[in-house]
């Protein structure tokens, strides 16, 4: 006698009245399928999300269409890659990741190129959890 | 505003916010410190909230667990 669990995480959008408040129309799936996403963050045009993918023994970032269709690895390795956010003008990606053996601030090009650390706040003891980009401005909160 | 440990996200105008808690969206007035839910998924629990810079979309994340029962006969 045994029990299996299967969890799933997928997205789904709706339709929203900022001056009512309230959404109309049903929600839709953006993704549908056996993986767990989780912290979508969609880019300043509106047209392509970024989040992070849980895979079997690591966290990356992927990013697809706002339709949930073209896929695309922005980071594929070992390390645990979280929190992903847009900058202000949708060019890079800023999101926390162990790989440095500590969780810090990186940032990278929408098209995977160009990593680079932006933080080294381990060393104080600082812990990097939930990232925030502020709408319109280049500065980062954690 | 709210004793809830959530993440709030702002809307454009900069007096109103949106947030999940226990599976529910709730929206947040600052100035008139109204608090309501607005969105509800009922078994699908809202999670990882966002909105579009132009407030027209709302975005989340939906957790889905299943679990079966199997008994395997060994004999065989």
């Amino acid at each position: 006698l045994y029990v299996q669990t299967s969890q799933q995480s997928n997205i789904k959008a709706v339709e929203f009245n900022p001056k009512t408040g309230k959404v109309s129309g049903e929600p839709v799936w953006v993704t549908r399928g056996d993986r767990q996403i989780s912290r979508p963050d969609l880019s300043p045009d509106g047209k392509r999300f970024v989040m992070r993918l849980q895979r079997r023994s690591q966290d990356d970032l992927v990013v697809f269409n706002r339709d949930g269709t073209n896929w695309s690895d922005i980071t594929n390795d070992q390390f645990f890659d979280r929190y992903p956010r847009w900058s202000p003008d949708g060019r890079r990606i800023a999101f926390a990741s162990d790989r440095s053996g500590n969780y810090e601030i990186w940032t990278i090009n929408a098209d995977g190129t160009g990593l680079r650390q932006l933080t080294f706040n381990s060393e104080r003891g600082a812990v990097i959890s939930h990232l925030v980009a502020r709408r319109q401005a280049d500065t980062l909160s954690a | 505003l709210a004793d809830v440990d959530a993440y709030p996200v702002w809307l454009s105008d900069s007096r109103r916010l949106i947030f999940q808690e226990e599976g529910k969206a709730y929206i947040a007035d600052i100035v008139t410190k109204r608090v309501q839910p607005f969105f509800d998924e009922g078994q699908d629990r809202v999670r990882s909230i966002g909105i579009a810079r132009d407030d027209s979309l709302i975005y989340f994340s939906v957790y889905q667990s299943e679990s079966d029962i199997w008994l395997l006969d060994l004999r065989q």
